[in-house]
């Protein structure tokens, strides 16, 4: 019986038969240092303790013989292993390898600038396109607000360190956008034609960029659609001192935008430096479809068609500088059609595109007509592959069809090119703290029956958590300006070498970052013009052309961003030095370009006001002068107007109630009212000079916008 | 008679191991559950979740010790100021709740917890996330809400996100202590389905509440 009680025993408690075994050790990272409260215990029991503050463990397991011991530690890697439980007490120490993070793992940076939600770390946020006084809620006008780009008040585009409107490509979705910009009146900027809207990321590459991309010799602004409309069924309507705009979508599936504006109203009320025959009238309509196919692929679909035209009355200044009228009228179709999937768990992805464009400018200048027409239709596909963490593939061509008509009074033609082009990059993490990345783009050009091969090479390395040290470099062509096509189509690639070192920081929410670069301009276009110079922007060039023009941009930026050390505030600070001097187009001996600034400063500051639901914003530019032509000058380009400085501000006021959004906002450009001017124009016998001046000192803006919805929209948009 | 017994004693034993292995993890369940409040320091939260780990990873048919490490998580997250730590937090909650969300797809809770996840990755910076963050937030709250009306949390986290919501926004008190106040309404009848079944919420709600008057 005794000896049945002991049985019973044993069944009934079955613990004392276990003998304890203790376990004691340190749990530490790769170089031995102690992780505190990291998880340390025996795989399938309770048995386990979080370590201490120098990472030490100790537990007791009633298991026996051997267990698995598993480790878990935010932000590492988990751990797991088999040891022998033959001792009362165990010794065991684990290390952990860190997981790849945004803070421990590099990134490379030279060179860019990005806004995108889906990174944590980035320097800008899609938000800042719309906050921000002086950008005008347009995307390559805050960009320019950016170190490495340039205020050019009298001139469309946006121009990058030294570089030439033209040298800029505008991208969306990966597919090159031919008239990212409406077309004007001379010596006025003009807006891009898309909403901040739209996208959801934007990258904006000062020099240095991937193989993915070719055709500019300076930079590439990226813009990438979002992925799906608006989360519910409703309109917008919008109402501004130049237009109203209305736009209706369907839940995650369709957005259609209709606008029409005129600023005739606004300009009548303001001050004018200009002469308006027919202030800017524009209109337009566009469709966005997404839809997804599967689980991992998406189809979207951007329509955009536009028409407009504005005249004024400018000085000839090839003729006898009375004033004459000019008159623009612009056709504009952008139409682009994307797939992207992924599939093997994201190992493997593929983007594909398909796009049209369609451009057309009637210009009246004074007597003469003119007219340009473009199209380009293109194709592109890329694929993905990683390898693990460390390798990932990249592969893709491209095919555009390019066609262009130029009508100049008596002159003209026309041209058509078949591009291609094949692209091969790799990115290797040899560690977290050291990635390469290494680009080979092909390219072929029918006009020119020519064809090239640049090489692409960034690096970066991690200094600390914080910190890294970027390098870029790479060969990139562009196939020179169609104008100079027409007249030769033997002329050979234009070409730019880039080299770009780059430190930045980001903690937190400040961020500093400083880049020198030097850029080597080659094969620059240049005009055998015997020595006389025609400012004229219009004019069609009918001079003998080669490949003989040549420059060099150098300089550095400073970037500093705090969001963090005054509540609900956010500034930044720009600052750009350019040292730029070139030979090419219809310049006569090699000088520092009209569009080029040495010093250009920018302070951007914003304040949000939650309890009142006011944002306001400043932004205060300050350049030093640019050069212009003075035939009188003995030295070409050796003028240089006063600095240009500007203070804007402005502030929006949002107010959400259940099923209705309303936004109200106002700018005011140049407070100051500072008589800035971007240069000045001479008659031809250099007697008489005329300020080449903004169309307004100062300039104000008003508008709303209202958002129906039929569910009702959550008030948690900025709360916390 | 003796093999009676035994077989007696044999089936007793067995019931007895497996009642007690059950009673072991209902008390280090309920251990760990009393610990998760939102003043507990933050190092000691850590030691809970890591409670919640071990457990989850012992039993792995339960749902609820993942679904209690999630959530103490979020509240890791809450109680951090470094924002890469927060996401780093809900990217551990998340590996949780992923798992909950197989075991009990069609449970109110786990929606709830969805909802909760999504608020806490949009407190990390509303202004950008809330494209993002606010349809998951509301979608999540939803769909809860239709499955189980008597879910108190559903209007407990609805009304908290009204109640720091700026009037200028459509949020403040005079919207958020309605749902608070139906919140707590149903606090007081709700029953959770055991001991260690999702019971949060009351305190906060509470203490919310306890500001609405002033």
């Amino acid at each position: 019986m005794k000896q049945h009680l002991l049985i019973y025993g044993v069944l009934l408690f079955p613990s004392l038969l276990r003998a304890q075994t203790t376990l004691t050790g340190q749990v530490t990272d790769r170089k031995g240092n102690g992780l505190p409260g990291a998880n340390i215990f025996i795989k399938g029991s309770y048995d386990g303790v979080n370590t201490d503050a120098n990472g030490a463990f100790s537990f007791r397991t009633n298991q026996k013989d051997t267990a698995t011991i598993a480790v878990s530690f935010m932000g590492y890697e988990p751990l797991q292993q088999t040891i022998k439980l033959d001792q009362p007490t165990v010794q065991f120490t684990a290390r952990l390898r860190e997981t790849a993070t945004m803070l421990n793992t590099v990134v490379i940076t030279a060179g860019a600038f990005e806004a995108s939600d889906e990174k944590r770390q980035t320097v800008l946020k899609p938000l800042d396109i719309v906050t921000t006084a002086s950008g005008g809620a347009d995307i390559p006008a805050v960009m320019q607000l950016l170190p490495g780009a340039q205020r050019v008040g009298d001139q469309t585009g946006l121009f990058v360190r030294g570089g030439a409107a033209s040298e800029t490509r505008t991208i969306i979705d990966g597919l090159a956008v031919q008239n990212p910009f409406t077309s004007g009146s001379p010596d006025v900027a003009q807006r891009s034609r898309f909403s901040p809207y739209l996208f959801k990321g934007t990258a904006f590459s000062t020099g240095g960029y991937s193989a993915q991309y070719g055709q500019a010799l300076s930079s590439v602004l990226s813009l990438n659609t979002k992925d799906r409309a608006e989360d519910n069924d409703g309109v917008s309507v919008g109402f501004n001192a130049a237009g109203i705009s209305l736009s209706a979508f369907k839940k995650e599936r369709i957005t259609f935008s209709m606008n029409y504006n005129n600023l005739n109203p606004l300009f009548n009320v303001l001050k004018s430096n200009i002469n308006w025959i027919h202030a800017p009238e524009s209109g337009g309509t566009s469709i966005i479809l997404t839809q997804p196919i599967g689980k991992r692929g998406l189809l979207k679909h951007y329509t955009d068609v536009s028409a407009s035209r504005q005249a004024i009355e400018f000085r000839n200044f090839t003729g006898d500088f009375r004033p004459s009228p000019f008159t623009v009228q612009n056709r504009n179709a952008l139409s682009m059609t994307t797939f992207q999937t992924t599939w093997d768990e994201g190992r493997w992805g593929l983007q594909t595109g398909v796009s049209y464009n369609y451009n057309r400018d009637q210009l009246g200048i004074d007597t003469v007509q003119a007219q340009t027409r473009e199209q380009r239709m293109q194709g592109r596909v890329v694929l993905t592959r990683s390898l693990g963490d460390q390798v990932s593939l990249l592969t893709g061509a491209e095919l555009h069809r390019y066609t262009y008509q130029n009508r100049y009074g008596v002159w003209g033609g026309s041209l058509t090119d078949w591009y291609s082009a094949v692209f091969v990059e790799t990115e290797v993490f040899f560690t977290r703290k050291l990635a390469v990345r290494a680009g080979l783009r092909g390219e072929r050009a029918s006009v020119i029956g020519r064809a090239n091969a640049s090489p692409r090479l960034s690096m970066a390395y991690k200094t600390d958590s914080y910190g890294q040290v970027s390098l870029a470099a790479g060969q990139f062509y562009q196939t020179p300006d169609q104008t100079y096509l027409l007249t030769n189509p033997k002329l050979r690639f234009e070409q730019a070498n880039h080299l770009i070192l780059n430190y930045q920081r980001i903690r937190d929410n400040r961020t500093f970052r400083v880049e020198t670069f030097y850029k080597d301009y080659r094969n620059l276009v240049r005009e055998n013009t015997n020595g006389i110079y025609d400012p004229n922007v219009y004019r069609f060039p009918t001079s003998r052309t080669n490949n003989t023009g040549f420059g060099y941009a150098q300089g550095f930026d400073v970037f500093w961003r705090d969001k963090q050390s005054m509540k609900n505030v956010d500034y930044w600070v720009s600052y750009s030095f350019l040292d730029t001097r070139r030979l090419f187009r219809n310049y006569p001996a090699k000088a520092m370009p009209t569009f080029a600034a040495t010093h250009t400063l920018n302070l951007v500051f914003k304040k949000r006001i939650p309890a009142l639901g006011i944002n306001t914003g400043a932004t205060y530019s300050l350049a030093s002068g640019r050069s212009y032509y003075n035939p009188g000058s003995t030295v070409f380009l050796g003028d240089k107007t006063r600095p240009y400085s500007n203070l804007s501000v402005n502030m929006s006021y949002v107010k959400i109630l259940p099923r209705q959004f309303l936004v109200l906002y106002a700018s005011a450009e140049n407070v100051l009212g500072t008589k800035n001017s971007y240069g000045y124009r001479y008659t031809p016998d250099g007697s008489q000079k005329f300020a080449v001046v903004p169309p307004f000192y100062r300039f104000f803006f008003v508008g709303a916008v209202l958002n129906l919805t039929r569910k009702s929209i959550d008030p948690e948009l900025i709360s916390n | 008679m003796k093999k009676a017994i035994i077989c007696l004693t044999l089936a007793l034993a067995v019931f007895a191991s497996a009642h007690a292995q059950n009673e072991k993890y209902t008390k280090a369940m309920e251990d760990a559950i009393a610990r998760v409040k939102f003043m507990t320091p933050a190092a000691e939260l850590q030691q809970t979740a890591g409670q919640f780990e071990r457990i989850a990873g012992a039993e792995t048919a339960e749902w609820l010790p993942g679904y209690w490490a999630a959530y103490t998580y979020a509240l890791l997250s809450i109680k951090e100021t470094d924002a890469a730590k927060r996401d780093a937090m809900l990217d551990k909650a998340n590996e949780f709740y992923k798992k909950v969300a197989q075991q009990q797809p069609d449970n109110d809770e786990t929606m709830v917890l969805a909802a909760l996840l999504a608020n806490a990755r949009l407190a990390i910076d509303p202004e950008n996330r809330w494209q993002q963050y606010v349809p998951e937030f509301e979608a999540a709250l939803g769909k809860a809400k239709l499955k189980n009306p008597e879910n108190p949390r559903v209007y407990a986290l609805q009304g908290q996100s009204m109640f720091y919501t700026p009037e200028q926004y459509g949020g403040g008190k005079a919207v958020a202590c309605p749902v608070l106040k139906q919140a707590a309404e149903k606090f007081a009848t709700f029953k959770p389905a055991s001991t260690i079944h999702p019971s949060w919420g009351v305190d906060t709600n509470q203490y919310l509440l306890g500001q609405c008057g002033k």
